[in-house]
């Protein structure tokens, strides 16, 4: 069994993703979902805010897990298992008709921050937007500036800017966004 | 995958929330979840956590738990149930076929039990009525061997209304030689052995001529077995079968002595000499009353020894032969010993009877 749990892990997702399609074998399956259950239940902590409800969410994904694998093209299953999960929480949280839903601010940010997925690739070419930061706004060329240039975290910056951690990180997210904006626009200027 | 996918885990997010880790950590995990979703989301939630470790052990232990029952078989699970609907279906099907075979085989009424039959403890005879040719006082009965009664049997339907009586007499009306045969007959001890099952009331009798057996056989199967040594072809033997109910409509007689089936059942279609079937029983062509005014005018008294009269009371059976006379006369009552050949001298010179060749009557002589 330790033997077998040793090639499980040696493998890629994508490998163990192709072999639990194939074979159907529930302990590959558990291999898999292992390697992101901490972050399953990360998610599902900050949608039901209680470790309770969040601990039976992660069972019930698995169980949904066993079954929809076998049926959906998978080819990035980090991806696949967020949406999974996502959507599960937010059926989970849709069915209780009694409770209303409350959105944080925070799941807000991250929100625009699902947007700007692609933006990160291009995260090397920040030194070369230099044009665009200063055309940001003083709060938001500050958060920038301090988050990428001076490497400092939410807190730190919290701390020097004396604003709420909340905001610095509004300040980072909404500045990553109006580069985006910036740099497009170059983009095209250029073509 | 991503090295900041690797790198962070429920650890690092419970000190990230905690202050415990560094801000250099710290930075480079927040760069990372602005990168990845995923992570920033996971991030976020581990501030709601209490106990973690406790919290994370539970979860996996559940998993193991879930694990390892979907790796047991699951008997009823959706994808079984067609299984076990296909093992109830044909269990159903054998219970209903097994159970129309058993009510067919219990409800043919032509159904020959020969296996039962053979089973059957033999010698659990009772006694005929008054209209056939024997009495409770004149029966033995004995026991015989497997063998013997696996060659002979006697088969007849629930629902049969017949009697048959058939016989082996080639000179029936040749009274000297029957008288011979009686006379032998009586000599040597006769055993007929009948075995029956389930015999439940006087439907056929049986007896041979030295007064020996008689048989109510049950409405299914019976098994008649006859001494070799003692029944042979040579000799009148006979067996008949007196119907007793008019439920009977169907006798079968097979192989007694030495005679062959076939021959035996042939003889009941009266196609075999010496063997004869009818379905009446013969009767006084001039009434009873004159043969009781024939016993009075002829009968010779008996005397005992004191020189006085004997009154008798004798009931005789006997066989009738082609000339309409009385033959294989026996004795089945008798009140007087000493007056039985007196009154069978009377039957046999007395009047006509009316009736098939070879069917039994009874008679009873007062004198």
């Amino acid at each position: 069994m330790t033997f077998l749990k040793k090639i499980l892990s040696s493998q890629s997702d994508a490998e163990l993703v192709h072999q639990y399609k194939t074979e159907g074998d529930i302990n590959v399956l558990g291999e898999l979902y292992g390697r992101y259950m901490e972050l399953v239940y990360g998610v599902c902590l900050k949608y039901f805010k209680e470790p309770e409800e969040a601990k039976d969410a992660v069972i019930n994904i698995f169980e949904e897990l066993v079954t929809k694998l076998k049926k959906y093209e998978v080819s990035n299953f980090k991806s696949w298992l967020y949406q999974l999960a996502k959507n599960h929480c937010l059926m989970k949280i849709r069915s209780r008709k009694s409770q209303p839903v409350t959105i944080d601010v925070e799941i807000m940010h991250l929100g625009e921050n699902n947007h700007l997925d692609h933006i990160a690739d291009k995260e090397a070419q920040l030194n070369g937007m230099e044009n665009c930061i200063e055309q940001l706004p003083s709060e938001q060329k500050q958060a920038i500036q301090l988050f990428y240039l001076k490497e400092k975290c939410y807190k730190e910056i919290a701390d020097l800017t004396e604003k709420d951690i909340n905001k610095v990180r509004s300040f980072i997210q909404n500045g990553r966004r109006n580069l985006k904006i910036c740099m497009e626009k170059q983009a095209l200027e250029q073509a | 995958m991503k090295e900041n996918e690797k790198k962070y885990n429920a650890i690092d997010f419970a000190r990230y929330h905690s202050g415990a880790m560094p801000p250099d950590e710290k930075h480079a995990l927040e760069k990372a979840a602005l990168e990845d979703p995923f992570l920033a989301e996971t991030l976020d939630g581990y501030a709601y956590t209490k106990n973690l470790e406790k919290e994370l052990r539970e979860i996996k232990m559940r998993l193991d738990e879930k694990r390892k029952q979907k790796n047991t078989f699951p008997l009823f699970s959706r994808s079984h149930i067609i299984w076990w609907k296909i093992a109830a279906m044909l269990i159903v099907m054998a219970g209903t076929g097994y159970f129309i075979f058993f009510l067919n085989s219990k409800n043919n009424p032509l159904a020959v039990k020969q296996d039962v039959a053979k089973r059957g403890n033999p010698a659990t005879i009772f006694p005929i009525n008054s209209d056939t040719t024997a009495s409770e006082g004149n029966l033995a009965f004995e026991k015989a061997s497997k063998e013997k009664e696996n060659n002979n049997s006697l088969k007849s339907p629930a629902t049969s209304a017949r009697s048959f009586t058939p016989s082996i007499e080639e000179a029936q009306n040749k009274e000297k030689k029957m008288r011979e045969e009686e006379n032998h007959a009586k000599e040597k001890s006769r055993t007929m052995t009948v075995s029956a099952d389930k015999m439940k009331s006087a439907d056929i009798a049986l007896n041979d001529s030295g007064e020996r057996s008689f048989l109510r056989p049950p409405d299914t199967t019976a098994l008649v077995a006859a001494s070799p040594d003692v029944y042979d072809s040579n000799t009148g033997n006979t067996i008949a079968m007196n119907k007793i109910k008019s439920s009977l409509q169907e006798v079968a007689v097979t192989g007694y002595g030495t005679k062959k089936k076939s021959r035996v059942s042939r003889a009941l279609e009266g196609k075999v000499s010496g063997i004869a079937a009818n379905i009446s029983s013969p009767y006084l062509k001039e009434g009873k009353e004159n043969f009781d005014q024939y016993i009075t005018d002829n009968t010779i008294p008996v005397l005992d020894s004191s020189g006085k009269k004997l009154s008798a009371n004798i009931l005789l059976s006997f066989i009738l032969n082609n000339k309409g006379t009385p033959s294989h006369i026996k004795v089945i009552e008798s009140s007087c010993k000493p007056c039985e050949t007196e009154a069978i001298r009377l039957l046999k010179n007395g009047p006509d009877w009316v009736g098939k060749r070879g069917t039994s009557g009874s008679v009873r002589i007062r004198f």
